[in-house]
C-alpha cells in the first residue's frame, strides 16, 4: 500500500478522473460563468462585449442593492439561527433525553430535513394562510383572542421575509443539530466529569470543555450555513415567488429572473459571480478568525 | 459441445439478422416520430388549453399514425421562458409551446427560434385564412411588434368582471354604470361581510389591470401602450397613470379585494368567487369553462352575470366609449418551434391540428378564434360574452404589461404589490416604471 501511495503515477492515475469530471462539470461552467459577465444578451444567439459594464451596472441598479440587502438578511437571521438552535436541539438531545426516548427525539429532530423543500412550502404556505379560511397560525391567533394580529403573513412585505425565515429555521435546524450531535457524541465523559468534580456547572462544562473539543464541527458547521444562506432559492420562491414587491427577492432568484426571464445571461451571471464571491469571502473571514482563535 | 457452440453461434446471428431486418422496415415504413409540447397548463384538465393540444394528438394517432407519439412537458407561467430559453440554447425548441404574447414574446421571436407564420403557415397546404376568420388575424397583429405573425391564438378572450347574482339581489344591488357606483357597490358588499371583488396579487398582473382599466377610462385605450415605449410623447410619469395607481391603491387599501391579495393565485381567486365568500371577479372569458364545471361552480352559471367596469363620471372619456374598452388577447400564444417545423416531418399533424382545434375546443365550452364544422351551440354564460365580444367591444385594447420588455414587466407586476400594500407611493410606482422604460426606450 505504501509503495502504491509513494508511486506518482499511481496516485495521477487514480485522482485523474475524479479531477477530469471536475474539472468538466464544475471548473469549466465556473469559468464560462465568469467569461459570460463580460457580454451581454443570450449566447450562441445575440451576445455583445460589454467589457466591465455588467459590474458597473451591480452598483446602480436598485433591485440588485435590494436582494443583496435581502440576502444578508436571510444569513443573518437563517444562518445565526441554524447555528445557535442546531446546537440547542444538540445539547438538549445529548444531555436532556433519556437514552430510551433519543432515537424518537433524533428522528422528530431531523425529519423537517427529509421533506422536499417544494412539499415543506406548500406546508408552510397552508400554515400562514388567511383566505379562503384561516391558516394554522391565523387560527391560533384568532383562537387565543389576538383576531388583531391576524394578517396575511406571506402577503405583506413587512411580514414576509420573517415567514420565510421562520419556515427555512423550521427545515434546517435538524440538520444542524444532528451534525453537533455527532460532535457532542465523541465528547469524552471523562473530561466532563472532571470538570464537574472541580465545581463547574453545565454552562461552563460547555462554554470551557465542549466548545473548545467540537470546535472543528462548529467551523464546519457556520461555513455550511453560510453556503446555503446565500444559494436559497426554492422556499421564498415557491412561497412567495420573491414578493411582495422585491421583499424576499434573493440574489439566487434575481439572477434566475435576470439570467432567464429578461434574457440577460451576462448580467445573471455577474449577480451570481457576486454570490460566489460572497461566499467566499464569508467562508475566509470564519476560517481566519478559527486560525487567530486557534493560536 | 462443439456442435452446441455451433448451434448457439448460428441462433444468435439468426436472431440478430432478424432484428436488423426488423428495424430496418420498421425504418421504411413510418418512421417514429416524438412531437414535443411545452406549456404551463395541464394536458388532463379539460380547461387548459393544452388539452386542445392533447385531444387533437390523440385523435391524430389514432386516425392511423401510430407511430407518431407525443410528450408534454409543465412549466409554472414564471418558469417558462427559462425552460425556452434553455431549450434553445441548448438546439431542442419543441414542435409546439405556449407563451405569452407581446412583448415577452419578441425575445424568443430575436433569437430566431419561431416560425413566422405570416410567412410559412401556407406550407401546411392551408392558408390562415382557411383557419380563422381575418378579425382574429388583424387582432393578433395588434399583439405583434413585428409586421409579422408569429404566434396563433389559442383562445377568444374578453375580460370583464364577473358577479354573483344571488349576493347582489340580496343586498338590493344594481350592475354599477359608473366608476363612483362601483366603489359604492364594493362598499355596500364589505359592510355586509363579502369580499367585494377576488384578486390574484401573488401573479401581479390582478393588480395591474385596475391601474391599466382606471388610465383607459382617463385617456382612452392606448394610453398605456404607447407609455410603455415612450411613443407619442407618453409616460407613465404622466398624471393619468398616477391617478390611475392612486386609485388601485385605494381601492386595495380600502379592503375592496380581502386581505390576502398579494398571497392569492388564480386557483385561490376562483375558488374564493365561486363558493360565494367574493361577489365579484375581474378576469377573462375562459372562466366561463369554470363557470359550467358543476365540480367548481357549486352555484351554477344562471347566478353568475357579467359586466364591463364601467366608466368615470367627469373623465375626457365617455361613459358609453369606456363601456366599449375590452383588453382582449388570444390566451396564451401558440407557438411552432421553427427547426422542427423546417424539417417537415410533423407539418401533417400540425394541419391537421389547426383545421380540426376550433371543433374541440367548442365540445368544452370555450370561446374558439379558429373555424369549426360544429354546429354553433352556447351555453347562456357563453353567449353573454360571445354578445359582448361581437356588440359592446368596440375599442379594443391589450393588457397593462403588454408592450412592455421584460424587466419592465417585472417592475409593474412586483413593485404593484407594494402599492397595493400601501407601502410605495402611486408617484413611485410610476416613476421606477418611467425609469425603466426610458432605460428601453430612451427618449430622444
Amino acid at each position: 500500500m505504501d509503495r502504491v501511495l509513494r508511486n506518482k503515477k499511481a496516485i495521477a492515475f487514480f485522482v485523474l478522473p475524479g479531477l477530469l469530471a471536475y474539472t468538466i462539470f464544475v471548473f469549466y461552467p465556473m469559468i464560462e460563468s465568469v467569461w459570460f459577465t463580460f457580454f451581454e444578451g443570450t449566447p450562441h444567439v445575440k451576445f455583445e462585449f460589454v467589457g466591465l459594464r455588467n459590474y458597473a451596472k451591480l452598483f446602480t441598479d436598485k433591485n440588485f442593492i435590494n436582494s443583496f440587502k435581502v440576502t444578508m438578511q436571510y444569513l443573518l437571521v437563517t444562518g445565526t439561527g441554524w447555528i445557535l438552535l442546531g446546537f440547542f436541539a444538540a445539547l438538549l438531545l445529548r444531555y436532556g433525553t433519556t437514552k430510551r426516548f433519543v432515537n424518537t427525539a433524533r428522528t422528530i429532530v431531523y425529519l423537517p430535513v427529509v421533506i422536499p423543500g417544494v412539499a415543506a412550502a406548500a406546508l408552510w404556505a397552508k400554515i400562514y394562510e388567511i383566505s379562503p379560511q384561516y391558516g394554522l397560525l391565523n387560527s391560533i391567533l384568532a383562537a387565543i383572542g389576538l383576531e388583531s394580529k391576524v394578517m396575511p403573513w406571506i402577503g405583506h412585505s413587512s411580514t414576509a421575509m420573517w415567514a420565510v425565515c421562520a419556515a427555512e429555521l423550521w427545515k434546517g435546524i435538524g440538520y444542524y443539530a444532528i451534525i453537533f450531535y455527532a460532535g457532542l457524541i465523541d465528547v469524552p465523559s471523562e473530561l466532563e466529569e472532571a470538570a464537574r468534580i472541580d465545581g463547574a456547572n453545565a454552562l461552563q462544562v460547555i462554554r470551557h470543555i465542549v466548545i473548545p473539543i467540537i470546535r472543528p464541527v462548529i467551523i464546519m458547521c457556520i461555513v455550511l450555513a453560510i453556503m446555503h444562506s446565500l444559494r436559497v432559492y426554492d422556499m421564498p420562491k415557491i412561497l412567495t415567488k420573491g414578493g411582495p414587491g422585491y421583499a424576499t427577492t434573493t440574489l439566487s432568484i434575481y439572477m434566475y429572473k435576470v439570467a432567464f426571464k429578461q434574457w440577460k445571461y451576462g448580467y445573471g451571471s455577474t449577480v451570481a459571480i457576486v454570490a460566489l464571491l460572497l461566499t467566499l469571502v464569508f467562508t475566509s473571514i470564519v476560517n481566519l478568525f478559527d486560525k487567530k482563535e486557534a493560536n | 459441445m462443439k456442435h452446441l457452440n455451433r448451434f448457439l453461434a448460428m441462433l444468435m446471428a439468426a436472431l440478430m439478422l432478424v432484428s436488423v431486418a426488423n428495424a430496418v422496415a420498421f425504418a421504411d415504413d413510418d418512421p417514429h416520430y416524438v412531437f414535443k409540447v411545452v406549456t404551463e397548463q395541464s394536458p388532463e384538465k379539460n380547461e387548459s388549453e393544452a388539452h386542445m393540444i392533447k385531444v387533437a394528438l390523440d385523435a391524430y394517432i389514432a386516425d392511423g399514425h401510430p407511430n407518431f407519439s407525443y410528450e408534454f412537458e409543465i412549466c409554472e407561467q414564471n418558469d417558462l421562458a427559462s425552460r425556452l430559453a434553455i431549450l434553445i440554447a441548448s438546439n431542442d425548441v419543441p414542435d409546439m409551446f405556449n407563451y405569452e404574447d407581446g412583448t415577452a414574446l419578441d425575445a424568443i421571436v430575436n433569437l430566431g427560434a419561431v416560425v413566422n407564420i405570416s410567412q410559412d403557415f401556407s406550407k401546411l397546404g392551408i392558408e390562415l385564412t382557411d383557419v380563422m376568420p381575418q378579425s382574429v388575424i388583424d387582432a393578433k397583429h395588434v399583439l405583434s411588434n413585428y409586421d409579422d405573425l408569429y404566434s396563433m391564438p389559442s383562445q377568444l378572450c374578453s375580460n370583464g368582471m364577473f358577479y354573483n347574482k344571488a349576493i347582489f339581489a340580496e343586498l338590493g344591488l344594481e350592475v354599477p354604470t359608473t366608476w363612483a357606483e362601483l366603489e359604492a357597490v364594493c362598499d355596500k358588499l364589505k359592510e355586509a361581510g363579502y369580499t367585494p371583488i377576488a384578486s390574484n396579487g401573488a401573479d401581479g398582473w390582478g393588480i395591474t389591470r385596475w391601474i391599466m382599466m382606471y388610465a383607459n377610462r382617463l385617456a382612452g385605450a392606448e394610453c398605456h401602450q404607447l407609455a410603455s415605449r415612450n411613443l407619442d410623447g407618453w409616460s407613465f410619469r404622466d398624471d393619468v397613470f398616477v391617478q390611475a395607481a392612486a386609485k388601485c391603491q385605494e381601492m386595495y387599501q380600502k379592503g375592496y379585494m380581502g386581505d390576502a391579495y398579494n398571497a392569492m393565485s388564480t386557483t385561490e381567486q376562483y375558488s374564493l368567487f365561486l363558493n360565494g365568500d367574493a361577489a365579484m371577479i375581474y378576469t377573462g372569458s375562459w372562466f366561463a369553462v369554470y363557470i359550467l364545471d358543476p365540480s367548481s361552480n357549486p352555484m351554477g352559471q344562471e347566478n353568475i352575470g357579467y359586466f364591463t367596469p364601467p366608466g368615470i363620471e367627469g373623465s375626457e372619456i365617455s361613459l358609453e366609449y369606456a363601456l366599449g374598452l375590452d383588453d382582449l388577447s388570444g390566451g396564451n400564444a401558440i407557438c411552432l418551434g421553427k427547426a422542427k417545423f423546417d424539417e417537415g416531418t410533423n407539418n401533417e399533424f400540425l394541419r391537421f391540428f389547426f383545421e380540426n382545434i376550433g371543433t374541440y375546443q367548442r365540445e368544452v365550452g370555450l370561446l374558439s378564434p379558429y373555424f369549426s364544422d360544429m354546429e354553433e351551440h352556447y351555453e347562456p354564460i357563453q353567449q353573454t360574452l360571445m354578445d359582448h365580444l361581437e356588440n359592446q367591444s368596440k375599442y379594443p385594447t391589450l393588457w397593462f404589461e403588454a408592450k412592455m420588455d421584460a424587466g419592465t414587466q417585472d417592475i409593474a407586476q412586483y413593485n404593484a404589490q407594494l402599492l397595493a400594500e400601501g407601502s410605495m407611493t402611486p408617484e413611485e410606482y410610476c416613476e421606477e416604471l418611467a425609469a425603466s422604460v426610458d432605460e428601453n426606450f430612451p427618449v430622444e
